[in-house]
């Protein structure tokens, strides 16, 4: 199996076993489900690093989307947390 | 030449289209109507948070997919093969014209004229140990002092794979981190790299390489298109000439063995050939 196709492989799997595992535990908190996936897809793209050029700069530029989205989910906690209940 | 050029093949065999109609592209496109739809019913109809987050996952894969889609040849790769067949039967007559036998050194950028090259010196006898110049970006170069000290300078694979990479990611980084990245990475020549080194001699295990060839005549002088590779980023990473010593295939492995040669430098000459 190729890089390309390994890499497409195993976040696909971690995925649907990400998503298997906190429904199983009858998860229903979006941005927890959004938290994991964000991170599995930073570990995933360093463990496949490199990739071609042209590939990894579409990828940067994924990977700042995520990530502020994952800040976004990390200040509204913190927002409720010192302010208390729901930021929406 | 009495090989047969024309059996150098690019593998595996390639569907021969063109980076929009890549199946990443196909699988992307998909994925993103797919999960998008699945994140919308599920959020604003079922209100049901797992699946809204597979949708979400989806997406995410969707532009995975994109990613990959754009990293894929623009050419056809038997395009990418006829080209390759070209540049090798040009070398290969060029080296056969002038009966060169001696071994190519493969040089780094900084010394033969801004990328990597090989040197191939006309007579065996004047292969060069420890003292190259900086050489002009020439065909015919002097690279010594004695007037028999003179060679051949030509453009390999692994220059064009170490220029498509870029040098600037390559010098002063480790061997097996650079290999891997130009091999595996920017290229996809192969599934992984091990490297082992003792003082001079660097042994290089290239694991599932996907360039499949001949024993051309031509190959003895500068080694197979992917040993060139392999000599090429070694030269540039350590900043030093390199020689292949040996190649062997053995499985699903090619095993490349290759010396560094210690370096002299010396100011660049005015007027070489």
């Amino acid at each position: 199996m190729r890089l390309n196709e390994r890499y497409m492989f195993s976040m696909a799997a971690a995925y649907a076993l990400t998503t298997a595992i906190l429904a199983a535990f009858n998860e229903d908190r979006l941005d927890l489900y959004l938290s994991v996936y964000i991170i599995e897809y930073f570990v995933l793209t360093l463990l496949h690093s490199p990739l071609k050029p042209k590939t990894s700069r579409m990828l940067d530029a994924t990977g700042y989307a995520l990530f502020a989205i994952f800040v976004i989910i990390v200040a509204i906690q913190v927002w409720e947390i010192l302010f208390g209940g729901a930021f929406l | 030449m009495s090989e047969d050029v024309n059996a150098v093949v690019i593998g595996p065999a390639p569907a021969g289209k063109t980076a929009t109609a890549s199946p990443f592209y196909m699988l992307g496109a998909s994925l993103l109507i797919g999960g998008s739809l699945l994140a919308a019913t599920s959020y604003l109809i079922l209100h049901y948070v797992p699946l809204t987050a597979l949708g979400l996952s989806t997406v995410i894969l969707a532009a995975v997919s994109f990613a990959l889609g754009r990293g894929q040849p623009r050419i056809p790769p038997e395009v990418s093969s006829m080209l390759l067949d070209s540049g090798l039967e040009n070398t290969a007559a060029i080296i056969e014209e002038l009966g060169i036998s001696s071994k190519a050194v493969y040089l780094p950028s900084g010394i033969a004229g801004g990328k990597p090259r090989a040197l191939l010196p006309i007579l065996p006898s004047a292969q060069p140990e420890t003292t190259i110049q900086r050489l002009p970006n020439r065909l015919i170069v002097r690279y010594g002092q004695g007037a028999e000290e003179m060679g051949l300078l030509v453009n390999t694979l692994g220059s064009a794979a170490v220029g498509r990479f870029g040098l600037e990611n390559l010098q002063g980084g480790d061997i097996e981190g650079a290999l891997s990245s130009v091999l595996t990475g920017a290229t996809d020549l192969a599934d992984s790299v091990k490297v082992v080194q003792s003082e001079q001699l660097i042994t290089v295990e290239v694991i599932n390489p996907r360039i499949e060839h001949k024993n051309l005549k031509v190959f003895e002088n500068i080694g197979s298109p992917l040993a060139s590779i392999v000599a090429s980023v070694i030269s540039e990473v350590t900043g030093g000439p390199v020689t292949i010593n040996s190649e062997s295939r053995s499985g699903n492995k090619l095993v490349v063995e290759l010396r560094a040669l210690a370096l002299v430098s010396m100011p660049e000459r005015e007027g070489a050939m």
